[in-house]
C-alpha cells in the first residue's frame, strides 16, 4: 500500500526494501493455491474417460442420473422446509426480541448446534426416525436429516444478515409511524435479502456435499424410480462408496466423474445465488 | 411470561413428535408396504440383482436393502427395524425372538494379498501369525522383502468372526490392521497397498489380487466344496412374519443367480429349517 | 397492531419449535450418555482404550486423543498456508485480482469433504507410504487431508480480518519509517488477533467434526496415538459402529456418550468464540 500512495512525503526507504517477508509469503501462497488445485484438477483429469452421455443421463446400471436426481430433490426440499422456519425464527430473534441474557444464550445455542458434527445428527435421526418411528431408509428420512442439520446454520445466517442492517433505519421507520411488521417486511428484509441469499447458497452447497449423515438415513442404493419411500443414495455418498470399494478401472474414473458432477452442481448453486444476490442489490 | 409458555408448548410438540411419530402413509402412496433387508454386505449385490424380478410380481411393496454387517442385521431383526436379516453368523443366544433360517449356501472366504509379495501359499499357522501381526515382513514366510500390512473389518462383520474362529482361535487381530467397512473396501485397499493382505468373501472378481492357498488347498470356484474356510450366509425372518416377507425369503433362497455372486450351493431345492 | 401481534406469535412459535427440536436432540443424546455413565462410570471409559463393544469394552480414550491429535496436526500444517494466503489476499493483491482470489478461495470452502477424502486416498496416503514405508493410513494422513480442507475456510476469515485493520494504523506505522514487513508483524497481525482467533476456532470446529474425509484415510483402530499407524477419531468411530449398534442395543449408549462429548467440545468452542468477539468489541 505504501510506495504508490506516498508521493508527497519522501520515502524513508527505497521502494521494495523491507518487503522480503511479503515476497516469501506470496511465494508460499502460490504453492498453497497449487496444492488446492491438486485436489480438483486431477479429479477432472481422471473423470474424462467416464464423462459421457450414457454415464450422465443413461438408464443403465452405473449411470449417475438417479443419484443426481436424489441429491437435487433431497437438498431442494430440505432447504425449502428449513429456510422459511429459520427465517421466521431469525426475524423474531433480531427484530422483535429485546436483547438480553436470553438472546445471547440463544446465539450460543444456535452456534453450538450448527457446529454439531453431521454424524451426530445422523445418529439422532437413525435413533428417532428409523428405530422409533420405523421409517425406512429412504429419501424422506434423508431429507429429515438434511433439514435438521441445515436449520441452525440457516438461523445463524438470517440473524447475521438482519444484524448487518443498521439500527438507524429502524428508528427512522418507526419515527415515521410504521409498525414493526411493516418495517420488517418493507424495509429490513429487502435490505438483508441479498446477503441471506448469498450465504444461503453456501448452506445449500454444504448440504449437497454432505455424506456422513446420509449413509444410514438415505442409504447406499437407488430404487427403480424416485420415491419418497425409496432408497436415496446421493452423489457424495456414491463418490465415497465408489472410491472406497469400486474395484474395476472404470470405478476410479466413475468416482472422479461423480465428483466432477457434484462439484459442478455445487459451483452452479454458488454462482446462481451470487448472481441472484447481485441482481437484487442492483434493483433494490 | 407468554414466551416461556410458548416454549414449553413447543417442547411438548417436539417431545410428543418424537414419541408418537410414524411413517407417513402418504409418503409412499396408497397401500404401499415396506420390507427392509439388512445385514451382511456380502449378500447385498446378489439381493439387489434379483430383487427387481420379485418387485415386478409384487407391486405395492417397496424393498430397501442396507448393509451394516451380520450383527447389525440380526439386531435390527430382533428390534423389528428390519423384516429380513442377512447374516453369516448364527443369531446370538441372547436373541429372544424366534426366527426362521433360510440357508443361501456356502460363501468361501479367502486370504487375498497384494500381487507382488512373492508368496502364494500359507500354512494355517502362518496365516494366523500374519493376521495377528506376529509376522511383519513377507521375507519371514519366504517371500519378497515387503512389510506386511493387514486389512481387517469391523466387529460387525461375519467374515471377521469366521476368520477369528477358524484361523486365529484365541489370538487377536493385529492392532495395526487397517479397518475397512465393507468387503469391497478391503479388496480395493489390498489392491492398492504394497504388502497388504486381508480376508475376503469371494463374491467379486478378484483378478488384481493374489488369492493365497491355505495349507495344501488352493481356491477354485469349481472345487468350492473342498475349500475349508467359508461362511454360511442365510436369511433370517421372524417366525410371525407376514406371508409376503416369507415369500420374499423363499424367492431369494431359490434363485440360482447367487452362484454368480460367490454363494455356492448344491443344485437341489434348498430347505428352510426352523430354529 | 394486529398484524404485529399475529406475526410476532408465528415467529415466536417458529423460534420456540427450533429451540425445542434441538433441545430434544441434546436430550436424546444426553439420555443415552446418562445411561452409559450410570452403567459404566464416567472416568473408566475415558481412561481406557480398549474398544470392543460386542464384548462390552467401551474405552474411548483412543478416539478422544485421536480427534485432538488429528485436529492439532491439521492446524499446525495449515498455519503457514493460511498466513501466506491471507496476507497475499489482503496486503499484496489489489482490485480485480484480489476479488478473483477471494472468489476462488470461497469455491474451495464449498468443495465437499468427500472430495478432499478422495484426494487423501489418491495422493496423501501413497505419499506417506512412500516416505515412511508404512501402510500410509493413520492420523498423519488424516491431519494432512484436514489441513488442506480447512485452509480455505481459515484463510478467508483471516483475510477479511487483515483487510479490516484500520488504515490509520498501517499508514502511521509506515509513516514512522517501519518497513512493510515490520508493519505486518508488529502492527497488522497483532491488531487482527481477535479475528484470527475467531477463524482459528471455526477451523478447529470444522476439523473436529469432520467424518468422511478422515474415515477414508485414518485406518480405523482404537489405538492411543501413533501418527503412522491406523487410528480413529470420535466421529469416524461413530460412523463405523452406528450400524453395529442401533438404538436399544446395549452398546448404543456408548455412541451417545461419544456424541455428547463432541457436542460439549463444540459448545466450548462456541463459548470461546463469543469471548473473542467480545474482546474485539471492547
Amino acid at each position: 500500500m505504501a510506495d504508490g500512495q506516498w508521493r508527497g512525503a519522501r520515502p524513508l526507504k527505497s521502494p521494495g526494501q523491507g518487503r522480503a517477508a511479503h515476497k516469501i509469503l506470496a511465494g508460499m501462497a502460490v504453492l498453497a493455491v497449487l496444492l488446492l488445485l491438486s485436489v480438483v484438477v486431477p479429479l477432472a483429469a481422471q473423470a474424462v474417460p467416464a464423462l459421457n452421455a450414457a454415464f450422465l443421463f443413461g438408464r443403465a446400471p452405473g449411470a449417475i442420473a438417479p443419484e443426481a436426481v436424489n441429491t437435487v430433490t433431497m437438498v431442494a426440499i430440505s432447504a425449502a422446509v428449513s429456510f422459511p422456519l429459520a427465517l421466521l425464527a431469525g426475524l423474531y430473534r433480531v427484530e422483535f426480541a429485546r436483547p438480553s441474557r436470553w438472546t445471547q444464550a440463544f446465539d450460543q445455542f444456535t452456534g453450538t448446534m450448527l457446529s454439531v458434527p453431521s454424524i451426530v445428527v445422523g445418529l439422532v435421526v437413525v435413533d428417532v426416525a428409523v428405530v422409533r418411528w420405523h421409517w425406512p431408509v429412504s429419501t424422506l428420512t434423508g431429507m429429515l436429516a438434511l433439514a435438521l442439520m441445515n436449520w441452525p446454520l440457516t438461523v445463524a445466517l438470517v440473524v447475521e444478515a438482519l444484524q448487518s442492517v443498521p439500527g438507524l433505519y429502524r428508528d427512522g421507520s418507526w419515527a415515521l409511524g410504521a409498525s414493526r411488521w411493516q418495517t420488517v417486511t418493507r424495509l429490513i428484509l429487502p435490505l438483508a435479502l441479498p446477503q441471506m441469499i448469498e450465504q444461503g447458497g453456501m448452506a445449500v452447497a454444504r448440504l449437497m456435499g454432505e455424506t456422513a449423515v446420509l449413509i444410514y438415513t438415505a442409504g447406499v442404493n437407488v430404487g427403480p424410480g424416485w420415491a419418497l419411500g425409496g432408497p436415496g443414495e446421493s452423489l457424495a455418498v456414491h463418490l465415497w462408496l465408489l472410491r472406497t470399494e469400486g474395484v474395476t478401472d472404470l470405478a476410479s474414473a466413475q468416482a472422479a466423474a461423480t465428483g466432477v458432477v457434484l462439484l459442478g452442481l455445487v459451483f452452479l448453486v454458488l454462482w446462481g445465488s451470487r448472481r441472484l444476490a447481485e441482481w437484487l442489490q442492483d434493483t433494490a | 411470561m407468554s414466551s416461556r409458555r410458548q416454549f414449553l408448548q413447543a417442547m411438548g410438540v417436539a417431545g410428543s413428535g418424537v414419541l408418537l411419530g410414524r411413517w407417513p402413509a402418504w409418503a409412499g402412496g396408497p397401500g404401499v408396504r415396506y420390507i427392509t433387508i439388512m445385514g451382511a454386505t456380502s449378500c447385498i449385490s446378489y439381493v439387489k440383482a434379483v430383487l427387481p424380478e420379485w418387485e415386478r410380481a409384487h407391486r405395492g411393496v417397496k424393498v430397501a436393502v442396507t448393509g451394516g454387517g451380520s450383527y447389525a442385521g440380526l439386531h435390527a431383526l430382533a428390534l423389528a427395524q428390519a423384516e429380513i436379516a442377512m447374516a453369516d453368523l448364527a443369531p446370538p443366544t441372547s436373541m429372544a425372538v424366534p426366527v426362521r433360517r433360510y440357508l443361501l449356501g456356502r460363501l468361501p472366504i479367502v486370504l487375498a494379498a497384494w500381487p507382488h509379495i512373492g508368496v502364494g501359499r500359507l500354512s494355517w499357522g502362518q496365516a494366523g501369525a500374519v493376521l495377528a501381526g506376529d509376522i511383519v515382513n513377507w521375507r519371514q514366510v519366504g517371500g519378497a522383502d515387503v512389510p506386511v500390512v493387514t486389512i481387517s473389518r469391523p466387529e460387525s462383520s461375519g467374515a471377521r468372526e469366521v476368520v477369528q474362529q477358524r484361523i486365529l482361535g484365541t489370538r487377536r487381530f493385529s492392532p495395526d490392521s487397517i479397518i475397512q467397512l465393507s468387503n469391497g473396501a478391503v479388496l480395493r485397499t489390498v489392491m492398492e497397498t504394497p504388502g497388504a493382505v486381508g480376508y475376503l468373501e469371494a463374491t467379486a472378481p478378484m483378478h488384481r489380487v493374489r488369492i493365497l492357498g491355505m495349507g495344501s488347498r488352493s481356491f477354485s470356484p469349481q472345487a468350492w466344496r473342498l475349500w475349508p474356510l467359508y461362511a454360511e450366509p442365510s436369511l433370517y425372518v421372524r417366525v410371525q412374519a407376514p406371508e409376503e416377507v416369507r415369500n420374499l425369503a423363499v424367492f431369494l433362497q431359490g434363485r440360482p443367480e447367487r452362484q454368480d455372486f460367490g454363494i455356492y450351493f448344491d443344485q437341489r431345492p434348498g430347505q428352510a429349517d426352523a430354529r | 397492531m394486529r398484524a404485529d401481534r399475529i406475526a410476532s406469535l408465528v415467529m415466536k412459535g417458529a423460534l420456540a419449535l427450533f429451540i425445542a427440536v434441538w433441545v430434544m436432540v441434546a436430550v436424546i443424546v444426553g439420555a443415552g450418555a446418562w445411561r452409559f455413565v450410570s452403567a459404566n462410570g464416567l472416568v473408566g471409559p475415558l481412561l481406557s482404550s480398549r474398544w470392543s463393544p460386542l464384548a462390552a469394552h467401551y474405552g474411548i480414550l483412543a478416539f478422544v486423543v485421536g480427534s485432538m491429535a488429528v485436529t492439532g496436526l491439521a492446524l499446525v500444517l495449515a498455519a503457514p498456508g493460511v498466513l501466506a494466503l491471507s496476507v497475499t489476499g489482503a496486503r499484496i493483491l489489489r482490485g480485480a485480482p484480489q476479488r478473483a482470489f477471494i472468489q476462488i478461495l470461497t469455491l474451495f470452502v464449498a468443495v465437499p469433504s468427500v472430495v478432499y477424502g478422495w484426494w487423501g486416498l489418491s495422493v496423501a496416503v501413497p505419499l506417506i507410504r512412500r516416505l515412511t514405508g508404512t501402510a500410509g493410513f493413520g492420523p498423519l494422513s488424516a491431519g494432512i487431508v484436514l489441513a488442506v480442507m480447512i485452509v480455505p475456510t481459515f484463510s478467508i476469515m483471516a483475510l477479511q480480518t487483515l483487510r479490516q485493520v484500520p488504515s490509520s494504523l498501517v499508514e502511521g506505522s509506515l509513516g514512522l519509517g517501519a518497513t512493510e514487513d515490520q508493519t505486518l508483524w508488529h502492527v497488522i497481525l497483532p491488531a487482527s488477533r481477535a479475528g484470527l482467533s475467531q477463524g482459528f476456532l471455526v477451523a478447529v470446529g470444522r476439523a473436529l467434526g469432520e467424518t468422511i474425509a478422515v474415515q477414508m484415510v485414518i485406518g480405523g483402530q482404537s489405538r492411543v496415538l501413533s501418527l503412522l499407524k491406523p487410528g480413529a477419531t470420535l466421529t469416524t468411530q461413530l460412523l463405523t459402529d452406528l450400524a453395529l449398534m442401533p438404538a436399544r442395543t446395549p452398546g448404543h449408549d456408548a455412541l451417545d456418550f461419544m456424541a455428547l462429548w463432541l457436542m460439549i467440545l463444540m459448545a466450548v468452542l462456541v463459548w470461546l468464540q463469543s469471548r473473542v468477539k467480545g474482546m474485539s468489541r471492547g
